[in-house]
């Protein structure tokens, strides 16, 4: 018996070391991985740069187009159907660049987010969240339009309608349930089991809701722009497109480079096709991007740039290569499908700018050779986007909609400086601050 | 007989004016034994396994046929393919137009753009049509053979003959187009007899007289040439071996001759040029959006320019840097086509009033030829994509921002650029088919005599068959036009396969 025991005591230590070392051994595989993962993502400053550099000009450019004697700084900001902008190619300006070079910078990191997600988390959960997140953006972007109707109903330009109380009683809970998460980090209730859990939940699920509001809407305003040629509930802006196209992509976020390339070109044939009918275009111009119709151009934009990606990680030269042929052909194609629009997202305009997108990314990448600064302001501005578009909306929105004209508009040059440059400054210092303290905030 | 060892190698020398590409990636020259020792020889052959008989060698329209004494490398099929392709396009693009009601809907493919008004054919750009962005892969093609060559001949006979050598080449194009466009436009006046030969200008006179001197040395050489494949069947080696030092000698004379045709051919350009810039007046006109230029020449009455012209020039003007590397050579390229992009952008329209663009244009052909250099350097690399995609670009932007125009004549920067672009892509492309080597290679046959096909189709169907039968073909209907289209590419094609079969090639040695 006493050898019995002795025997059952040994095999059950042996079995225990066994499984201790092969819990620890993929412990330390996970962890390797992870490692792997974290320190790919931290080598490619040059995607957070250009980033940067993209929402720097959104923002900045944006607020300086407001005074009117800073001549060339406020051309900068100016679309082409807006007035006069810095045409660089027929029909395109360099503001009309940015959106769409946005939108390129996200491809350049969507499936590499996924994956990470998918290996620590598993794929349900990793689909679950770029699901959320992807209509979170386009809620997050109804929530901004709400916004706007409220103010502009204060000023007596717009009268809140039936979707405008649905969409502020939906926004209601999403704010409680941001309220609800920052209360997360009260001791007493981080530890709790459940409260995070649900606060999330709420949050996601409001914002969700909002962005498949916005969608269902956005529809009918289609609908009524084919019937009626106008608009009634404008419900669509930028934010909306870079939802609506990591939308439509996710499906293929993990697909090979050559699927991604076959059913992004079979859908830009479709889009081509539909495009060129008499009148489209000019109904595709009314709702801001082309709506929902122009979603799906934009979508094409983010599977081209995901291909880039593919090229762009095995090897560079190939996806400069790939840029460079993109950028050429959509331009000599102006001359068959039409011009470069911004305004419906025309065939055209999408290669074309998947094209310079990938070439304005490789400069950068390629000046990543030559300099490591320590002030590397364009990092910090590129790190929190929805962020710095938070408070560009709300901040210097709310600044520019209150000053008088003599601050703003009538301005001098030495007034409009000066503001520029402080606006600028305080920009930077909050991206700085976000950065020292390691704060990245995502949907 | 002597063996293949006992030839000196001084002998390796090759004299293809368009066709450098046959000795890069094979050996440059190999002769056969009882050929002379001297420094002219040009024999190049594709791939050639018998030792044995002496060469004969008919230049001119001289076919040059040697047994290779050493293993030869293989041709580089790409360039035989590429160029094949643009024969096969220029034979159609000269043959087809003749039927004008039968190919009445091909007519734009085949339509360049007008040369005041840029507009006319299918349009590729503006002003650009999809008829003239063959001619330059031509000249892109003789730049990806140029270094390799330049090289082979550097190691051989040393720079300053290599140079020399290659310089007289060109000339000798120059001069060959001089002689057809004296044909086309002097000498069948003089023959149908509406021009008296005591009418012409001096410089015409000359011309005329050179012609005639090249049907002579052509003739003499054909004869000599015949005579020696008779002799050669017979098997009388001693008495063909004299025959063709008889030929050789001809042949170098004839090649000089062609270069000082060149030589005043140039001449004529330069003089012609600075006239024209001097008194150049530029007008508006309704319906020409590139408007029209007025010009007087007083010293030689026009400035005689075709496209065999353009492609001597554009060697010549890229012949300087061509020892250089291949970043010298893109930097020199790119900073030509830089300098010429401001001038046509500040208000210079010199460029559009000689065919091709004269001494002007040259500055855009030359830098086609050294793309082509700077292509054939890293055509094994990953890199080599980079190019045309980016020549493309910079061609679209330099057109629709900018606001250099692409115009054929000229060559403008962007349509030298997008020309670039085009070739370079289409080259790469059968780089990436080189391993594959099918039994009948069409292309590649058609590309292996380029000079004797542009030849024939200039002479024999634009001039005699379109000249003499141009109403009754322009009448012709769609299935006999089909017919006689098919036929006449049919003669071709056979007569470029057996001449490739039998490794008989037609330079200009």
């Amino acid at each position: 018996m006493k050898k019995n025991i002795k025997e059952s005591l040994s095999s059950f230590f042996v079995k225990t070391k066994e499984k201790i070392k092969v819990y620890t051994n993929n412990y330390k595989n996970k962890q390797n991985e992870l490692s792997e993962i974290l320190a790919e993502s931290q080598r490619i400053k040059s995607i957070d740069r250009f980033r940067g550099f993209l929402v720097f000009c959104m923002l900045v450019f944006q607020f300086l187009n407001k005074f009117d004697n800073l001549t060339f700084l406020n051309k900068l900001a100016n679309h082409y159907n807006h007035g006069i902008g810095i045409e660089i190619l027929p029909h395109m300006t360099i503001a009309d660049m940015v959106a769409p070079a946005f939108i390129f910078a996200i491809g350049l990191t969507f499936a590499m987010t996924f994956i990470k997600r998918q290996k620590l988390y598993g794929t349900k959960i990793a689909v679950v969240h770029h699901l959320e997140r992807s209509l979170g953006i386009i809620g997050l972007g109804c929530f901004l339009g709400l916004c706007g109707n409220i103010l502009d109903s204060f000023g007596g330009k717009h009268t809140l309608n039936a979707f405008d109380y649905s969409v502020l009683a939906v926004s209601v809970i999403m704010l409680i349930g941001i309220v609800l998460r920052l209360l997360t980090n009260v001791p007493k209730l981080k530890n709790n089991k459940y409260f995070p859990k649900i606060a999330e939940q709420i949050f996601y699920i409001s914002i969700s809701v909002l962005g498949i509001m916005d969608i269902i809407i956005t529809c009918i305003d289609w609908h009524y722009v084919l019937t009626t040629g106008d608009l009634v509930y404008r419900y669509w802006l930028t934010l909306q497109d870079i939802g609506f196209a990591m939308l439509i992509a996710l499906p293929l976020i993990k697909a090979g480079s050559f699927v991604k390339f076959s059913v992004a070109t079979a859908g830009f044939i479709g889009y081509t096709v539909y495009h060129q009918q008499p009148g489209v275009m000019e109904l595709l111009d009314i709702p801001v991007h082309g709506g929902i119709i122009g979603g799906f151009g934009w979508a094409m934009i983010l599977i081209y740039s995901m291909i880039f990606a593919d090229l762009y990680f095995k090897d560079k030269t190939n996806a400069l290569i790939y840029a460079g042929f993109f950028a050429g052909i959509g331009i000599l194609l102006t001359q068959w499908i039409g011009v470069l629009n911004l305004g419906s997202c025309s065939p055209t305009f999408i290669i074309t700018n998947v094209g310079l997108s990938g070439l304005i990314f490789m400069l950068f990448d390629y000046c990543d050779k030559f300099r490591k600064p320590s002030f590397d302001f364009l990092v910090w501005w590129g790190k929190n986007p929805i962020v710095m578009f938070l408070v560009e909306f709300f901040a210097i929105g709310l600044y520019t909609s209150l000053v008088p004209d003599s601050i703003l508009k009538d301005a001098p040059l030495w007034l409009a400086s000066l503001e520029g440059i402080i606006a600028v400054a305080i920009l930077t210092a909050f991206a700085y601050l976000l950065s020292r303290k390691k704060k990245t905030i995502r949907l | 007989m002597k063996t293949p060892k006992d030839k000196s190698k001084k002998d390796l020398q090759e004299n293809n004016l368009l066709d450098e590409s046959i000795n890069t990636e094979q050996s440059d020259t190999t002769v056969a034994s009882e050929k002379s020792t001297t420094d002219e020889k040009t024999t190049v052959i594709n791939d050639t396994t018998e030792v044995a008989e002496a060469a004969t060698t008919i230049s001119n329209t001289a076919v040059t046929t040697e047994i290779a004494l050493q293993p030869k490398k293989e041709r580089l099929l790409s360039i035989d393919r590429i160029r094949g392709l643009c024969i096969f396009c220029f034979v159609c693009s000269v043959l087809m137009p003749l039927f004008e009601t039968a190919f009445e809907k091909l007519a734009p493919l085949f339509e360049h753009a007008h040369r005041q008004t840029g507009l006319g054919g299918w349009q590729i750009l503006p002003y650009v049509s999809i008829a003239d962005l063959f001619a330059p892969m031509f000249i892109f093609i003789m730049g990806l053979t140029m270094v390799k060559s330049f090289k082979s001949r550097e190691k051989k006979v040393g720079t300053p003959r290599a140079v020399l050598q290659l310089a007289v080449r060109f000339l000798g194009l120059i001069g060959l187009g001089i002689m057809l466009n004296t044909f086309e436009d002097l000498v069948v006046d003089l023959l149908k007899k509406e021009a008296t030969f005591g009418e012409l200008q001096f410089y015409e006179k000359v011309f005329v007289t050179a012609f005639w001197a090249t049907v002579g040395f052509v003739s003499i050489m054909l004869i000599l040439t015949l005579v020696s494949l008779i002799l050669r069947y017979a098997k009388c080696a001693k008495a063909n071996n004299i025959i063709v030092k008889i030929n050789d000698v001809f042949a170098n004379i004839f090649k000089y001759v062609l270069a000082i045709i060149g030589l005043l051919s140039l001449y004529i350009l330069i003089v012609g040029t600075a006239e024209m810039l001097n008194t150049l007046v530029w007008h508006e006109e309704e319906g020409n959006p590139l408007g029209w230029q007025e010009y007087t020449l007083t010293k030689f009455g026009s400035i005689w320019w075709d496209t065999l012209q353009n492609i001597g020039l554009a060697g010549l003007m890229a012949l300087p840097f061509v020892a250089l590397g291949r970043r010298g050579r893109l930097t020199v390229a790119s900073i030509n086509l830089i300098v010429y992009a401001i001038m046509i952008k500040y208000g210079s329209t010199a460029y559009r009033a000689v065919v091709e663009g004269g001494l002007i244009g040259g500055i855009g052909w030359s830098s086609i030829v050294l793309f082509g250099t700077v292509c054939f350097d890293y055509k094994d690399e990953k890199e080599y994509w980079i190019i045309p995609a980016i020549t493309l670009l910079a061609a679209l932007f330099l057109d629709f921002t900018y606001g250099v125009i692409a115009f054929k004549r000229g060559c403008t920067p962007p349509y030298a650029l997008l020309c670039i672009s085009l070739s370079a892509t289409v080259w790469g492309l059968f780089n990436k088919i080189n391993d594959w080597k099918p039994k009948y290679d069409f292309l590649a046959d058609w590309g292996s005599n380029p000079i004797l096909n542009y030849a024939v189709a200039i002479f024999f169907i634009a001039i005699l068959l379109g000249g003499k039968y141009e109403e009754q073909f322009a009448a012709m209907k769609l299935w006999p036009a089909l017919g006689i289209t098919v036929l006449f590419l049919g003669v071709f094609t056979a007569a470029n396969w057996l001449m490739r079969k039998k490794q008989v090639y037609i330079k200009i040695s």
